[in-house]
């Protein structure tokens, strides 16, 4: 029964994550459609989009089960996810969405007039999507393998088809529509369970103590001090290298209205953490033994069943399974418009016909990735994700909006430090282990070094570069700061 | 022969820098356009550092008071610590505190970049709202 209800409601997503995408597709007719939704979607919509593809597998499934395993210091991963688009509103959106450009390699070639860094910046684009990709793909798997008992396999294959599919029969117009309704049935289906279990929890007297459950060496005291602050570090500077993240700020009419959508976009993954954060907190009291490694993340979806009355329990489940594939979805179906428009510019003409090719080409390698490797825990997969960005593409991002001497040379030396001190510190501190000693948490945790470093390297590179800084960097500033003459900023 | 009587040919030519300015539309990579107007061009590089100084005291401001809240959090932890709803207050902090106050500063962030925006184009339009921060 309960196996039924959970695959029921798999295909009612996926049945409305379709209609919606087919409504979509019939808008969608132009490139424009195709990359940004020609520009049109009003702040609310915009809003509920983002914050649907950003609200990913790692803190719908993953936030629980790391709060389970390690405590408090698991409520800095979303924190620090949350305080990046803060960092993004402060910094970037309003110049981004003036910059005139579909996609970050788009705008880096158009401030920097080169391109040999648009490459290097495509194929960082490229490896970042992909890595996110793929822990999306792992929660789907690790979904139906533990509500429906299904081969690990079908649930990567099924949030992979389903992606590209629709990307490729839709493009920008269609995901936009099911993201913004994912966003909704994510909140939902994690905030109905929430409230159901607090009421039950209310009238019934706990089992162990507090601080049994709460012990304090996992609370909020025992954090270290350099991998909160390093870790803070990569998740607020990292939302800004996202590729699925700046893509969306094209979307919206003018600059300001890009501003307003993102205080929308906050407002709502706020509301949706601190809703995650009531789970985690609920994992904590009523799932204690679920707290091992690979089985945590389920914890999730084992909650209602285990605190709610039948049938209610298998109800909840259902819909819980329901919003966790609405995750898998957005997130990804987002990632692949943003690689899909990278993909067919670069490597194609940039046609629509090359992005629905493209669209299916940077699903397979994910897929083949995730059907090689088991599931991580999912929240440090996105984790590293964003370090990537933070340490590779955010540096040239922000001293590309606000710094006029930024060079081509200086760009490409910054993004080729980050991404190798970045990889060669996840490749020694897997390696090392534990012997890397005194390193590490530096090794764990290279953010508060690494991205000073690139930084220094793109400054020190810039100056040198006897080029000097592109003839047009001027007038480009000028674009990306200047406010539209229609506005009504505010 | 009226030919000399037809007027002279004129070249009329397409400003595309007027033309730019006003409500461009963009398709594809967008090169640099749109340039400032001439009044514009005047306060110009005041928007540009009164938006990154307003950025800067943002993060400032919330880095401040997020490490205020922290270092609450780990005294309360530490020391009292006292159970609400049967869980640690300094757990209860973890979890909720931190989204109001990034809410809080996305907000005045917000209002005050679209102001200097709007004293800047009062300016550039012969207005007088008062000097840019």
């Amino acid at each position: 029964m309960t196996v039924a209800l959970a695959l029921g409601a798999v295909l009612l997503v996926l049945a409305a994550t379709i209609v919606l995408g087919g409504m979509g597709v019939r808008l969608s007719r132009t490139t424009g459609d195709f990359f940004v939704a020609s520009r049109s979607v009003r702040p609310v919509w915009n809003a509920s989009a983002i914050s649907g593809e950003y609200l990913s597998a790692g803190t719908f499934l993953g936030l629980s089960g790391l709060v389970l395993l390690v405590g408090a210091d698991g409520f800095w991963f979303p924190i620090g996810y949350a305080a990046g688009y803060l960092l993004l509103l402060l910094f970037v959106a309003a110049p981004l969405r003036r910059s005139g450009a579909y996609t970050i390699p788009d705008f880096i070639e158009a401030r920097l007039d080169s391109r040999a860094v648009r490459r290097v910046t495509s194929l960082l684009v490229i490896v970042i999507g992909w890595l996110y990709i793929v822990p999306q793909l792992h929660g789907a798997a690790l979904t139906l393998q533990v509500v429906a008992n299904l081969p690990a396999w079908v649930g990567a294959v099924v949030v992979a088809v389903v992606v590209s599919g629709l990307v490729a029969a839709g493009g920008m117009r269609a995901i936009t529509v099911v993201q913004a309704m994912q966003y909704w049935v994510k909140l939902l289906a994690l905030m109905i369970p929430a409230v159901l279990m607090l009421m039950v929890l209310a009238d019934r007297e706990p089992t162990l103590e507090p601080l049994q459950t709460f012990p304090v060496e996992l609370g909020p005291a025992a954090t270290d001090p350099y991998s909160t602050v390093s870790l803070m570090i990569a998740l607020l500077l990292g939302t800004i290298g996202l590729p699925h993240v700046l893509v969306r700020f094209y979307t919206s009419p003018d600059g300001g209205s890009a501003r307003r959508t993102t205080v929308l976009v906050v407002v709502m993954i706020g509301l949706f953490y601190a809703v995650s954060g009531t789970l985690a907190l609920i994992a904590r009291v009523a799932a204690p033994d679920l707290a091992q490694a690979g089985v945590a993340d389920t914890v999730v979806l084992a909650l209602p069943s285990r605190i709610l009355p039948e049938p209610i329990g298998m109800i909840v489940t259902a819909i819980v399974v329901a919003g966790a594939f609405a995750a898998f979805l957005a997130t990804s179906s987002g990632l692949v418009v943003s690689l899909a428009g990278v993909i067919s510019q670069d490597v194609f003409d940039g046609s629509v016909r090359s992005f629905r090719l493209s669209a299916v080409l940077c699903v397979i390698v994910p897929l083949a990735v995730a059907l090689l490797t088991g599931p991580e825990a999912l929240v440090s997969s996105v984790g590293t994700v964003f370090l990537v960005a933070a340490t590779s593409l955010t540096p040239v991002i922000l001293l590309g909006v606000w710094w006029r001497g930024l060079t081509a040379r200086g760009s490409m030396a910054g993004m080729l430090v980050g991404a190798l001190t970045v990889g060669a510190s996840i490749i020694a501190s897997a390696v090392l282990g534990a012997d890397a000693g005194g390193l590490a948490p530096l090794l764990v945790q290279p953010a508060a070094w690494a991205i000073p470093l690139v930084t220094a390297v793109i400054v020190l590179v810039s100056r040198l570069d006897r080029r000097g800084a592109p003839v047009r960097a001027d007038r480009y500033l000028t674009r990306l700061h200047l406010p539209e003459r229609h506005d009504e900023v505010g | 022969m009226t030919g000399s009587e037809r007027p002279r040919r004129v070249r009329v030519s397409f400003d595309s820098d007027t033309a730019s300015a006003v409500g461009e539309g963009t398709l594809g990579i967008a090169l640099p356009g749109a340039p400032a107007r001439d009044a514009d061009a005047v306060f110009f590089s005041d928007l540009v550092r009164a938006q990154l100084r307003l950025a800067v005291a943002c993060l400032i401001g919330f880095v401040v008071v997020s490490a205020m809240l922290t270092a609450g959090v780990v005294v309360i932890a530490a020391t009292v610590d006292p159970p609400v709803f049967g869980v640690p207050l300094s757990w209860l902090l973890q979890a909720y505190a931190y989204y109001p106050i990034i809410v809080l500063f996305a907000i005045v962030f917000a209002r005050s970049a679209g102001r200097n925006e709007r004293r800047f184009r009062a300016l550039g339009d012969g207005g007088h709202e008062g000097p840019m921060r």
